[in-house]
């Protein structure tokens, strides 16, 4: 670099530090971070969101299906005892319309009941929980 | 800032500490929007811009692999959005406007640059900047103000070394001759401008 070009180099590094760097209004680091905030909120909010039944939830409901079926191959249907559902039938059940009821349809609409309510508390929980964040 | 303290504070920011983001906001903010306003010719833009920028340094930060440093990813981001904006716009590189504010404060006599205010002074400098292609006020404002090496400069606006030489040598003899005529050399050499 030449004396001319170092003079040149010198004025306009010079010059450009007179004209230093522009600034901002007040406001910008203020909005800017509660628009950050906003984001890490929705993020957060985001990452909160998992499924109505949770993992344990589905092995929990895996594990009595399984147990349920393999007690239905395991044993023969005659040697199931289903004298408690079947006294709490008779007891509801208008005479004289009687209704056959099978031990396998007794099962299937118990099953049915407990999922069904294991349901309702589920998504009575999962409401609550929007409505506190 | 040194890089180790940058660091502490990328992780933090990771983690959701938005405190530890604010600091390198404070850092970076007047560059960002120097760069942006350099660009843009506006300060309404360039303030929206610069936002934008940092949102998106915030939501990527994750993506950043610390191979350079976070000056120059923020200024590559600044410059990339900065550029996109203005080919969007297809503004006009030389305005009038510039022009009538340069005219209306100094006049041309032979002493006129004598006279020159602090404050004209850097409205002269700045406008004259301005004056330069986009591309030619970042190289500027990066190599003499920010004191960036030429490596640094070419992978912020994506261009190579010796491109950002030749625009360097360019925009200093443009700036020259326009500054020459406005200020004089004299009165700018020895300006304190600490």
């Amino acid at each position: 670099m030449n004396i001319a070009s170092e003079n040149t180099d010198d004025f306009i590094k010079n010059a450009v530090k007179i004209a230093s760097l522009e600034k901002p209004g007040d406001e910008f680091i203020p909005s800017l971070m509660s628009k950050i905030e906003n984001l890490n909120t929705a993020n957060s909010k985001l990452s909160v969101a998992s499924p109505i039944i949770s993992w344990k939830g589905w092995v929990t409901i895996g594990s009595i299906i399984i147990i349920i079926f393999v007690l239905l191959l395991l044993f023969d249907s005659s040697t199931l005892s289903f004298s408690f559902f079947q006294q709490y039938i008779d007891r509801i059940v208008i005479q004289p319309v009687t209704i056959p009821v099978s031990g396998t349809f007794l099962m299937g609409v118990s099953a049915f009941v407990f999922f069904f309510i294991i349901q309702i508390f589920l998504s009575v929980n999962r409401l609550n929980e929007r409505e506190n964040v | 800032m040194g890089s180790f303290d940058e660091n502490i504070l990328i992780e933090k920011a990771l983690k959701g500490d938005v405190q530890s983001f604010e600091l390198i906001v404070r850092n970076y903010h007047m560059m960002v929007y120097t760069l942006a306003y350099r660009v843009l010719k506006s300060k309404e833009e360039a303030e929206e811009l610069a936002q934008d920028v940092f949102m998106k340094v915030y939501s990527s930060l994750h993506k950043f692999s610390r191979k350079s440093k976070l000056s120059t990813w923020i200024y590559r981001i600044t410059y990339n959005t900065s550029i996109n904006k203005f080919k969007s716009q297809k503004r006009n590189i030389d305005t009038i406007e510039i022009d009538n504010s340069i005219e209306y404060n100094i006049s041309y006599s032979p002493n006129a640059h004598h006279d020159v205010s602090v404050e004209e002074k850097r409205k002269i400098i700045n406008d004259s900047i301005l004056k330069l292609s986009e591309t030619e006020r970042i190289i500027i404002t990066l190599y003499y103000y920010e004191e960036l090496p030429v490596k640094e400069i070419a992978e912020i606006v994506g261009i190579s070394s010796q491109n950002v030489k030749v625009k360097l040598y360019r925009s200093r003899q443009k700036l020259m001759v326009e500054l020459k005529d406005k200020i004089g050399q004299e009165k700018i050499d020895y300006y304190e401008y600490s």
